[in-house]
């Protein structure tokens, strides 16, 4: 009797010991699924070889990202994901977005080395990529979806006492799987770029770069074919203080360089053609944000000691008398580079000052003697209506002031990237697409968004190739 | 005879000095026509107004036409406002004027849009990777650019003749496809009137633009310079700062100094430190303090920078930099 209820004790004993097992483990599971941040090893990140990218092998584990802020929705995976989370802690001087294995990495590169690595945007689980020594980057660019590099540092002549800008473009040479515990390294074959390029824009389909050179009487301005590396001038101009963006179709968008209280100008410039047609002009302070077609182009303006946000529409908008005009003011403060375009350009995202301060505005912030603390807006620029998407400072666990600069979007649109401009770490902010997305996007009442015309939908589809055709439908009554 | 020859040289005056394709039809031309502005763009409003010094206007009978089509009329209607169109499109303008004495005058405008863009440039100092404009301050120079567009979105500035002036009367270069110049500034805070005529192939157009172009001082702004990181062009240095480590290595940069003065090192760099006078090494743009113990220490960063050519561009940047104690 007394080992009958032995055995019976020993059962329950068992079952219970299974039953927590059970728990912990289901527990444990669980866990692993909401800690995003968690620094676990993705093995995506260290073999992937998806899409165009190209292999990669083992590399470092280096940092896992710090979240800022708490949870905020307790409905979707999304919701388990900190609204803002540190992607790097180092300063970085360029960064892209790229997928493989079925996920969104942010490459970037170290501005003190010139290391290139991934970060997973989910996990903030970061993987060295090379090892090849570049010290002291001030800018850089990805293009080739991220597997050529275009670094510019400074090159001191002490006894010349004069600084020479170089510009170093490399291909990201990754070793295979079966490398693995190797690095990669950065491929410089010649042709390389000249040096004292003053300005430079790679297209954003990263398939050609065009740069800028100062000559005898003026500027000379040249198409680099990223891959090729094949060089043509295309441009010559006796005004040499531009800032070029190149568009996917070879068209470059010139800009006055800005001050607050000198008037700008920006034109459009046909490669092909070779003809210069004026877009805006006499906006004080202006800067610009072109779509990859340059179907519309964000720009900023200087008014009455205010910096608006605007928008130039190519085909323009439609008013009440039939009269067509082409620009229209978003009712926002903020510069085009604090901006994003979305794949679909139509949408924009932004970070935002809440208020002007009395500043010359964008020179005191381009000299350091200024910087903002920004809020996150999206707007609809068919519809010119503003959502707030965040105020890092009210942010539960966070109050964090960001200075938003070199900003993108991932092509699903899950995060908008940053780097913050008080220390040069990289951010993600997680959009929170219901705020936003839906019905609210489509036309209302009287308003009439037209069918994309075959440029716009080039436009629309420019910057995306891997992205599947985006169709918006009109609403005409 | 000389009195004919002083008609037809009035009249050739009006014609060139008139601006866009202006011209005048008239026994007599003693009828001003103005355009306001003097060069209208595309789809652009523009005021035409008439002026006469010979006959009594607000009195006459004025009917506007445009393309033929009676617009407007009036007694004394001098002025009439309509909008240009696209490039390439000319609008025949045409005023009658019936004086009370019964005397009947026409004046013919066409206007074709055109728009010429002023810019410049100063050629002053900033440093690598700067995205503002380069601002004008004493006696430095400015390269002005014009961009002429006439009967198509995109002309080619080669094409036109210029004339340049500024101070209103001082000429700084004139001739066919010459579409910039050079011009030195004067104070800082005071504007420098720069105009350019240009005339378009066969004085087929005419037209005008004037810019004020201020100057400013030059300023010097303080980096932090990183050995490994480089210079730190996101955040100026000044009043109070917290530093790290035994040294802090400040870079100077002197923003809107002549290019000329900066590229031939002629600026003179006064550095003081905790008010005691330092010489710089090969680059004077650079200073770096140590510490001398182990205790926290205060730097007083004082620099001016002045140039012989220009004496009065000149500015200065202070700053302190706290270092910490060591740590044990």
């Amino acid at each position: 009797m007394e080992e009958q209820h032995s055995s019976k004790k020993f059962y329950l004993i068992a079952f219970v010991v299974v039953l927590l097992v059970v728990i912990t483990l289901g527990f444990l599971y669980i866990k692993k699924g909401q800690s995003v941040n968690g620094g676990q090893k993705s093995l995506g990140a260290l073999f992937g070889n998806i899409g165009n990218d190209i292999s990669r092998a083992t590399g470092n584990i280096i940092k896992p990202g710090n979240p800022i802020s708490g949870e905020r929705d307790t409905s979707t995976e999304q919701a388990l994901e900190p609204l803002f989370k540190q992607l790097a802690n180092i300063q970085i001087a360029g960064a892209t977005s790229v997928s493989h294995d079925g996920r969104t990495y942010v490459r970037y590169i170290a501005r003190e080395n010139g290391y290139i690595y991934d970060v997973d945007v989910k996990t903030a689980t970061t993987t060295q990529l090379t090892n090849t020594t570049i010290p002291r980057i001030y800018e850089a660019y990805f293009a080739n979806n991220g597997n050529t590099v275009i670094a510019r540092y400074l090159k001191r002549d002490e006894i010349a006492r004069k600084d020479t800008i170089k510009t170093y473009i490399a291909n990201l040479v990754l070793p295979t799987s079966q490398d693995a515990g190797t690095l990669g390294s950065l491929a410089g074959s010649e042709p390389q770029l000249p040096d004292n390029i003053s300005a430079l824009s790679v297209s954003p389909n990263g398939q050609r770069l065009f740069y800028l050179l100062s000559v005898s009487d003026g500027v000379s301005g040249t198409i680099v074919n990223t891959q090729t590396r094949i060089a043509t001038e295309v441009f010559r101009n006796t005004f040499s203080e531009w800032l070029p963006q190149l568009l996917d179709n070879g068209d470059v968008i010139l800009t006055s360089k800005p001050s607050a209280d000198i008037a700008g100008y920006a034109y459009l410039y046909d490669a092909n053609k070779k003809t210069l047609t004026r877009i805006m002009r006499e906006k004080n302070g202006m800067t610009t944000l072109a779509t990859p077609m340059g179907t519309k182009v964000l720009y900023s303006e200087n008014l009455f000691g205010n910096t608006t946000l605007g928008v130039y529409d190519k085909k323009g908008f439609v008013q009440d008398e039939g009269l067509i005009i082409h620009n229209t003011s978003l009712q926002l403060a903020t510069l085009p580079e604090k901006c994003a375009w979305s794949g679909n350009h139509i949408r924009i995202y932004c970070g935002a000052f809440a208020s002007t301060p009395h500043a010359h505005i964008p020179d005191d912030w381009y000299q350091g003697t200024l910087s903002f603390s920004d809020t996150f807006w999206t707007i609809n620029t068919n519809l010119a209506n503003l959502v707030l998407l965040a105020d890092p400072e009210k942010e539960k666990d966070a109050e964090k002031k960001f200075d938003v600069t070199y900003p993108f979007v991932d092509p699903s649109e899950d995060h908008f990237f940053f780097v913050d401009k008080n220390d040069s770490t990289l951010w993600s902010m997680r959009l929170e697409k219901p705020k936003f997305t839906g019905s609210e996007d489509l036309p209302v009442g009287d308003v009439v968004v037209p069918e994309l015309s075959p440029e716009e939908l080039k436009d629309a589809q420019g910057s995306l190739p891997a992205k599947p055709t985006t169709t918006i439908k009109s609403k005409a009554k | 005879m000389n009195y004919i020859k002083h008609i037809f040289l009035t009249l050739g005056i009006v014609a060139i000095s008139t601006p866009l394709f202006a011209f005048a039809v008239g026994p007599l031309d003693i009828i001003n026509v103005k355009l306001d502005p003097k060069t209208p763009g595309v789809n652009e409003e523009v005021k035409i107004s008439l002026e006469s010094f010979a006959m009594d206007l607000d009195s006459s009978s004025i009917v506007w036409y445009v393309n033929k089509d009676p617009i407007k009329q009036g007694i004394g209607e001098k002025t009439f406002t309509m909008q240009t169109g696209e490039f390439g499109g000319i609008l025949h303008v045409q005023a009658v004027i019936l004086t009370p004495l019964g005397k009947r005058i026409e004046k013919n405008i066409d206007i074709a849009p055109a728009e010429i863009d002023f810019l410049w440039e100063a050629q002053t100092y900033t440093p690598p990777f700067y995205k503002g404009k380069a601002l004008p301050t004493y006696k430095s120079l400015v390269k002005v650019t014009a961009i002429p567009r006439y009967n198509s979105p995109s002309s080619d500035p080669k094409k036109f003749s210029y004339l340049w002036k500024y101070n209103r009367t001082m000429n700084v270069g004139q001739g066919m496809g010459r579409n910039s110049a050079l011009i030195q500034m004067g104070y800082a805070d005071t504007a420098v009137p720069v105009n350019v005529d240009i005339t378009g192939q066969e004085n087929s157009w005419t037209g005008s633009k004037s810019v004020n172009i201020k100057g400013t001082n030059a300023v010097v702004r303080f980096y932090e310079q990183a050995p490994l990181l480089g210079v730190n062009f996101n955040h100026a240095l000044s009043g109070s700062n917290i530093g790290t480590g035994n040294q802090f290595t400040i870079k100077a940069v002197p923003y809107f100094f002549s290019t000329d003065d900066f590229l031939n090192d002629v600026l003179i760099y006064t550095w003081k430190i905790n008010n005691s006078n330092i010489v710089p090494g090969l680059d004077s743009t650079v200073v770096t303090a140590t510490k001398s113990g182990q205790g926290k220490e205060d730097f007083h960063f004082d620099l001016k920078i002045q140039t012989p050519k220009h004496l009065l561009q000149e500015g200065a940047s202070s700053a302190v930099i706290t270092l910490p104690e060591d740590q044990q």
